[in-house]
């Protein structure tokens, strides 16, 4: 049997760039105007008059937080980012690439989730990836302040949602440093690809249209992550991933995940999966922020192919324990067993 | 007339026609220009004593703050009347800046 071709995705792409003041992201903005890649860019920008490229399509927007529901952050967008893409999206046809470039200070779960809120942003966006610059010689400064009882670090935040960091100013920091940075960045967010950079230059073909919401793309860059269990229980930022081979109970499942993201939501910065579940000929592909989810059918299972699920969580008081025994429960062998 | 969905997971998006009506309903009850964003979302109710699920309903001109409004019940059951009751209601504050 031959897999039959997935349709093309023609949403337009999105990049968020987040990351502290002074980290390179307007540098690297700028990198990304001036190559020669085809693409026309348009950019949204929340730090004003910046981005010096001429006949790029910059617009300046001030953040504005808009809770959806009274008190709870995982229902929190960006209302600036809904006017702004909503007038892009009526000039469509002159881009074909969105990036999004946050303040230092900015939390990425409202813009992140300005894409799962809104189905005709999600239906005509797709969040392509969450870029973090990362400044190799000072980010450990923002990672150790000390914040006040119920605020987040924000530096911490804009690793845990980074689906790729830039790791710049690999020159202004010694080996120790960076090899030290690399262990923090990755005691938070272990699957993430880091690249490591100089004056903001990267291969833009690592950040641009990479689909970084994909787990299967992020699993080839980082494959032991779901087979290493060395992080336990913890109350920092960090990230548990899970390889469950088997099928599972659909009705089962959205049981276990809706509980788990309606209570457990508020710390879960990220999820992601591609699961199996019984009787589906595709694989299911699921990724979520905070208590928001969007899921589709990918692939088809190859002939052969062993079904198996594989998830990934990042975020704070993460009880590795609890969701393993919690997922393994969703096999749908483990109904029947019951 | 009720504006109700197709069958689907109660929290999850709620794309279609119907919603696309919804919308469209608010617009004309508010009179809102083509660049008004209007976004409609069914939500988890956090308040103790409330409905599991309420609709909020928010918009967003371009030239003001954005503005919601929360419906308790599923977006499904949500009527013409439902809307043109709310939407005559004040707003919530919905918006900050950091």
């Amino acid at each position: 049997m031959t897999t039959a071709p997935q349709p093309r995705d023609e949403r337009v792409p999105v990049t968020v760039l987040t990351g502290f003041l002074g980290s390179g992201k307007t540098t690297l903005l700028n990198h990304v105007l001036t190559e020669q890649h085809g693409l026309r860019i348009a950019v949204i920008e929340n730090e004003f008059g910046e981005v010096g490229v001429d006949d790029a399509l910059v617009l300046d927007a001030e953040e504005e937080i808009f809770e959806m529901n009274n008190g709870c952050i995982c229902c929190t967008v960006r209302g600036d980012l809904i006017r702004i893409l909503g007038a892009l999206m009526r000039r469509r046809e002159k881009f074909d690439h969105i990036f999004i470039e946050t303040t230092g200070l900015a939390d990425p779960a409202p813009v992140a989730q300005t894409f799962f809120m809104d189905d005709e942003i999600a239906a005509q966006l797709r969040l392509d990836a969450i870029v973090t610059l990362v400044d190799a010689a000072h980010v450990r400064q923002h990672l150790d302040e000390a914040k006040p009882e119920g605020v987040g670090n924000e530096a911490v935040e804009q690793i845990a949602f980074a689906d790729r960091i830039v790791l710049n100013k690999t020159d202004l920091a010694d080996d120790a440093t960076i090899i030290d940075v690399v262990r923090r960045i990755r005691a938070v967010n272990h699957p993430v690809r880091i690249i490591p950079a100089r004056r903001a230059r990267i291969d833009l073909q690592d950040v641009l249209d990479v689909g970084a919401f994909d787990l299967e793309r992020v699993l080839a860059d980082h494959p032991s992550f779901l087979t290493d269990t060395e992080h336990q229980h913890d109350t920092t930022v960090t990230s548990v991933g899970i390889d469950l081979p088997g099928e599972l109970d659909e009705d089962r499942l959205e049981r276990w995940l809706g509980e788990l993201l309606r209570t457990k939501g508020v710390d879960i910065f990220r999820s992601k999966g591609i699961l199996a579940i019984a009787g589906a000929p595709k694989q299911y592909v699921y990724q979520g922020v905070h208590m928001l989810l969007d899921s589709e059918f990918g692939r088809d299972w190859r002939d052969g192919e062993p079904r198996r699920n594989r998830l990934v969580f990042i975020g704070r008081n993460l009880d590795r324990a609890a969701l393993e025994r919690g997922f393994s429960a969703c096999l749908a062998m483990a109904g029947e067993a019951a | 007339m009720p504006l109700g969905f197709r069958s689907g997971r109660p929290e999850g998006p709620l794309p279609g026609p119907q919603l696309d009506e919804l919308k469209e309903t608010v617009r004309r009850l508010l009179d809102l220009d083509e660049d008004t964003a209007v976004m409609i979302r069914q939500l988890g109710c956090t308040e103790s004593g409330c409905p599991p699920l309420e609709t909020v309903v928010a918009v967003f001109p371009m030239d003001g703050p954005g503005r919601r409004w929360t419906l308790h019940r599923p977006a499904g059951q949500v009527t013409e009347d439902d809307l043109r009751a709310a939407l005559l209601g004040a707003p919530q504050e919905g918006a900050h800046h950091p």
